[in-house]
């Protein structure tokens, strides 16, 4: 009977793994498990056994039945995993078709470097204040240490709408009157972004384009503290490798005033077509308040003291960017839009 | 300002080296920045100068020469070269430039020995051209035909050391400030300075040989605010000619025409000292007198450049007995110019008003580089000086001239000398240093400022030509420039913290820009300009507040004459030029001020009103493997309104037609809240859009944030989410064609009930089997309870309700 049984269980698995498909697998799984199986029949016939033998011959027969069911159910698995992977291999398709298009807009550059520059500063718990553009000659230029007939007024040539009214030649009118509007020597950091108009127009001019204004007014801010604030936001736009130069200039509106340059970003101040060969940009000016404009904006040098600095967004955009004319901002082609 | 290295050397001994341009950085770092070092070498080589001695026909052609012209070979030995010239100025005697075999002129010709017509030619004569010299700094009569040097020049000499051609000049882009700097002496200063020398000025000294002046000459002024100071000095017997080669080549290499003589000493002396100076020819002078005053208005001058000047009676004139001779600072009159003729000469050097010669030389479109001194401010200090400076030098090149004894000083307004108090404190103060006070004295002591201790405090002396300083602040800018800029370490400034803040304007312009970018649209940016033309584009009539625009007084062009009241043009010419650049599908936005007048001609400040305007046109659904295309609609445009109301928070608004004259009437809206439009958009008009040429329709939006930041906007708040499954029913209605689908969307909100969570309109269908005049509108209702599952009987008298309600409409369940 123990011989028959071994080779009844080899039979099976030999059949088992013959088996073709899942059908034969199935019959298979009917001739030996079924109702009217022959392990099943064996099953049934325990019951003709002395009841001595019936429990080792039970066991035995169900080891073999275990075992059967064991085959069975791997080789199944391994004909249902098979028939998967046909099926999906069927299902490949070409991936290098595009992908359904997600609509998405694009900011101007401008815009995305004056966003870039404002949250420096406010992260730095700067106020960001605005003014007209129509402006005043007194808060364009007056309030600023730049009285009627100043040679310096030659630097800026401006639109004007009467005798005293003028399209603001730059931010810095912010500046005094946010003085003005500040309580008599309150500290004061403030960045001024916004729109400016300059009678010049060509390849490198235009006569609308955008400034950033900056102002700190306290007690005890230094031409240092102006150096290590520029450097660091000069690092944060144009990378922490970036180098910074101060050079000495001349602005009505502070004293001592600087020209800032940094390496040129596009040679890393090797040398090239964009920076002249000289490996430095020219990208901002700045200085310590002049008294002056202190004064003439009723704060008392004597008490506060501080710096101003101002920027031009397209020549930002333009070295970052490496966008080769100016005039391309004001054109709005949108294969330019978008690209940013 | 050009400035002559050789020149330079004149005064100061730096060692500028090889690299003249890292002087030039150095000088740039300290604030005297060079723009341009320029090499006055322009390439030419082998060219001498040698003596014509013989001229000759040539035998086989009429129109040139045969000359032997005594030379010099490249090792020293005399020798006769033969040239063949087609030049007509050339004769006997004179020393001329001569090409060599084998030379190159300016322009990389070389030149080479050869035959014309024959006859042997060894080189060429040279004109100016062919050294390369700018027309400009030659006089006209040199321009032309073949240079002649002055007589005596040596021969066998290096043309381009005759000419100056060896010599660098550093071309400066000063600042307003460093007036001192426009002169040679004032930047021999900073060369000075910088590169560790000392400078000095020559020795002047006036022999005055000829008889007093007094009572030959007189000099007044008469308006003492606007001359301060007015001097002269008569040089008699004076022949007037070209001025010898050093001092042409000095004015030339700096960027001055040679005249003459006593021109030329002028000039010289304004280039050297930097106060500008005029010269009279003393016996057109009537009245033998100079006078300061302001014109009469109306007086009318003929300048040196020959045109004819009216005066206006602000302006100042130098005058004689009976007219003006000259603009004063400005530029002299013809009258009494000097000539060939002249024999005596009167050398005026005055000190004007900068304000005032700024004014006149603007009205009279006239500026010259003694009125941009002028206005920048003349050293009145410098004037004897420079008087002085000016008739030894014309002694000097003047054979035979001598100078009146004594000289007129008129010095109405004597310069005061300025102190600044400062501590070496005030000054780290104010830079965050730490440099030592003996640095400090000692840096300003080599820019000529004496300081001295008085008490607790430094008192400088201010130099008489630094007007630029005048305060602590001026002190430490030069203590920290000569010390370096870059020397001083950065730091950041100490400060109470505080939070950053934006104003809620600028937060809305944010948040739009991002939605309407984030809704597919490219933002632009454009000129703030407009024509009044492009409001007739737009059909808008007359009487329309946006015709107030604001002319500007000086426009950049005749396209751009006012300040734009709408960015509607603006907008379209972006999407006109980007159609013609064949980009056909645009979604543009651009978000900035209109400038709105409350009167014309201003009488205030106008109000800068914040629009965001926009424009969508061609596919919005290009054409893709799995995407059909698909055109702009109005529903495009509603949606990009509605989905940026929604991120702002603005969900109670009315709709309505509207009545913007640029947008279809029937396929326009407008939006509002508390009866103020804050969006107006729809399809441009037809007659508009064939204007900007649009082919196909655009739709435009203009939002006013100036209005919207008015309005309440809700903020987010939490509703709880109800465990329970709601239901739905759709319910298709057939609705005449006068009942919008707003109304129908009215009706079921109102009637749904409390369960009612929202409406969806999913299908509109006019056509087949729905009556004329009439469609249908299919409608999602879905239903939702807080306490518990919802089944159709809950909701089954509300939808009736809805029914009922809208059959009062002639609606119909379909």
């Amino acid at each position: 009977m123990k011989e028959q049984l071994q080779a009844l269980q080899e039979k099976a698995i030999a059949q088992i793994q013959g088996a073709a498909n899942l059908q034969e697998l199935q019959d298979i799984r009917v001739t030996y498990l079924g109702k009217k199986g022959e392990v099943t029949s064996l099953l049934k016939g325990l019951g003709k056994l002395s009841p001595e033998e019936r429990p080792a011959m039970g066991a035995l027969v169900n080891t073999v039945r275990v075992a059967l069911e064991e085959a069975l159910d791997g080789v199944q698995r391994q004909m249902e995993a098979a028939v998967l992977a046909a099926k999906l291999e069927q299902e490949t398709i070409d991936i290098t078709l595009p992908g359904r298009p997600v609509r998405k807009g694009h900011l101007h550059p401008l815009t995305q470097i004056n966003e870039e520059i404002e949250q420096f500063f406010v992260s730095m718990g700067y106020a960001v204040e605005e003014g007209p553009e129509i402006e005043s000659d007194y808060f364009n230029f007056e309030c600023l240490n730049l009285a009627a007939d100043h040679p310096a007024r030659d630097m800026q040539d401006s639109f004007y709408i009467t005798d005293s009214v003028l399209l603001r030649t730059h931010t810095s009118p912010v500046q005094a009157r946010t003085l003005q509007g500040s309580e008599k020597n309150a500290p004061i950091r403030m960045i001024a972004p916004g729109k400016v108009y300059r009678w010049d127009y060509d390849a490198t001019h235009s006569p609308v384009f955008h400034q950033v204004e900056g102002l700190v007014i306290d007690k005890h801010i230094t031409f240092s503290d102006l150096k290590g604030t520029l450097e660091l936001f000069l690092k944060k736009m144009f990378g922490e490798d970036t180098a910074v130069r101060f050079r000495t200039s001349f602005f009505p509106f502070t004293e001592p005033s600087a020209e800032v340059d940094i390496s040129c970003c596009m040679c890393h101040g090797e040398g090239c077509r964009v920076c002249s060969h000289t490996g430095w940009l020219e990208i901002l000016g700045c200085g310590m308040v002049h008294p002056n404009v202190l004064k003439l904006n009723g704060y008392d040098p004597n008490e506060v003291q501080g710096f101003a600095f101002g920027m031009g967004v397209e020549r930002i955009a333009m070295l970052k960017y490496g966008i080769n004319d100016l005039r391309l901002f004001y054109e709005n082609d949108k294969r330019f839009l978008t690209q940013f | 300002m050009k400035a002559s290295l050789q020149w330079m050397k004149d005064y100061v001994s730096v060692n500028i080296g090889e690299n003249p341009q890292e002087f030039a950085d150095a000088l740039t770092q300290a604030g005297i920045p060079v723009e341009e070092v320029i090499h006055c070498d322009t390439g030419i080589k082998k060219i001498y100068t040698g003596k014509i001695v013989e001229i000759t026909r040539h035998p086989d052609a009429d129109k040139l020469q045969v000359c032997q012209v005594e030379c010099l070979t490249e090792e020293g030995e005399p020798v006769t070269k033969q040239i063949v010239t087609a030049a007509t100025n050339v004769a006997v005697g004179q020393i001329v430039p001569v090409a060599y075999h084998k030379s190159r002129l300016a322009d990389g010709t070389e030149i080479k020995k050869g035959k014309l017509r024959g006859e042997v030619s060894e080189g060429m004569f040279c004109s100016v051209a062919e050294f390369g010299l700018s027309t400009d700094v030659v006089l006209p009569e040199e321009a032309t035909g073949i240079y002649i040097f002055p007589e005596g020049t040596a021969i066998g000499r290096d043309v381009k050391e005759v000419l100056g051609l060896t010599d660098v000049v550093y071309e400066f882009e000063l600042t307003p400030n460093r007036a001192d700097c426009f002169s040679m002496v004032g930047l021999s200063r900073e060369f000075a300075v910088l590169g560790k020398s000392e400078a000095t000025f020559p020795e002047v000294t006036v022999p005055e040989e000829g008889p007093s002046i007094e009572g030959r000459l007189s000099i007044s002024i008469e308006d003492t605010e606007l001359c301060s100071r007015f001097m002269g000095r008569l040089i008699e017997n004076v022949t007037v000619q070209k001025s010898p080669l050093w001092l042409q080549n000095r004015l030339r290499n700096c960027g001055i025409r040679p005249i003459n003589n006593v021109v030329d000493v002028t000039n010289y002396v304004m280039l050297e000292l930097g106060q500008p100076m005029h010269a009279y020819d003393y016996d057109h002078l009537h009245g033998h007198s100079l006078v300061a005053r302001k014109a009469t208005a109306g007086e009318v001058i003929q300048t040196l450049d020959s045109n004819d000047r009216t005066l206006a009676d602000t302006m100042l004139v130098i005058a004689d007995a009976d007219r003006p001779v000259g603009v004063a600072g400005v530029m002299g009159g013809a009258d009494s110019e000097v000539s060939t003729e002249t024999t005596t000469v009167v050398l005026e050097a005055a000190v004007f008003n900068g304000a005032s010669i700024r004014r006149t030389s603007r009205a009279l479109g006239l500026r010259s580089e003694a009125s941009g001194r002028f206005e920048r401010g003349v050293n009145s200090e410098m004037t004897p000086l420079a008087l002085d400076r000016a008739a030894q030098l014309l002694l000097d090149i003047t054979p035979g001239a001598t100078v009146a004894k004594g000289v007129i000083d008129v010095y109405a307004a004597p310069k005061e000398v300025r102190t600044v108090s400062f501590t070496s404190a005030a000054v780290n103060a104010y830079l965050g240093t730490a440099i030592d006070e003996a640095e400090m004295v000692n840096i300003l002591a080599t820019l000529s400022f004496t300081v001295q201790q008085e008490g607790d405090v430094l008192v400088a002396t201010i130099p008489s030509w630094r007007d630029d300083v005048t305060g602590m602040p001026d002190i430490a800018e030069e203590v920290a420039r000569i010390h370096n800029y870059d020397e001083i370490q950065p730091t950041t400034p100490l400060a109470r913290i505080q939070t950053g803040t934006v104003s809620p304007m600028h937060t809305l312009v944010h948040d739009v820009k991002h939605s309407l970018a984030g809704a597919g649209l490219d933002e632009i940016i454009t000129f703030s300009f407009m024509h009044k033309d492009s409001l007739q584009d737009l059909l808008i009539p007359d009487t329309d507040s946006r015709h107030q625009a604001i002319p500007i007084l000086n426009p950049i062009s005749e396209e751009f004459p006012v300040m734009r009241t709408t960015l509607v043009p603006s907008v379209l010419e972006t999407a006109k030029r980007n159609v013609a650049q064949k980009n056909l599908d645009l979604a543009l936005f651009e978000v900035a001020a209109v400038y709105e007048p409350k009167a014309l001609p201003l009488t205030e400040l106008p109000k800068e009103r914040m629009m965001a305007t926009g424009v969508i046109l061609g596919k919005w659904d290009r054409q893709e493997w799995n995407v059909p295309a698909r055109n702009v609609d109005f529903y495009d445009v509603k949606g990009i309104i509605e989905s940026v109301l929604a991120g702002l928070g603005i969900d109670e608004y009315g709709i309505a037609r509207s009545k913007e004259h640029y947008l279809h009437p029937g396929v326009s809206a407008s939006i509002t809240v508390d009866g103020v439009e804050i969006v107006r958009f729809g399809e441009l008009h037809p007659q508009v859009a064939s204007h900007y040429d649009v082919n196909g329709k655009a739709y435009l939006f203009e939002m006013d944030l100036e209005a919207m930041l008015q309005v309440n906007r809700k903020g987010i708040s939490f509703t709880g989410i109800s465990k329970f499954p709601g239901t739905s029913r759709d319910l298709a209605i057939v609705a005449p064609n006068t009942v919008q689908a707003g109304d129908i969307l009215a009706v079921m909100q109102e009637e749904g009930g409390e369960y009612l969570e929202s409406v969806r309109i999913f299908d509109v269908y006019e056509g087949e089997h729905i009556q004329d005049g009439y469609r249908s509108l299919a409608y999602t209702l879905s239903f939702r309870s807080h306490e518990g599952t919802l089944v159709d009987a809950d909701i089954e008298d509300k939808i009736q309700g809805i029914l009922a309600k809208l059959a009062d409409k002639g609606c119909t369940l379909r």
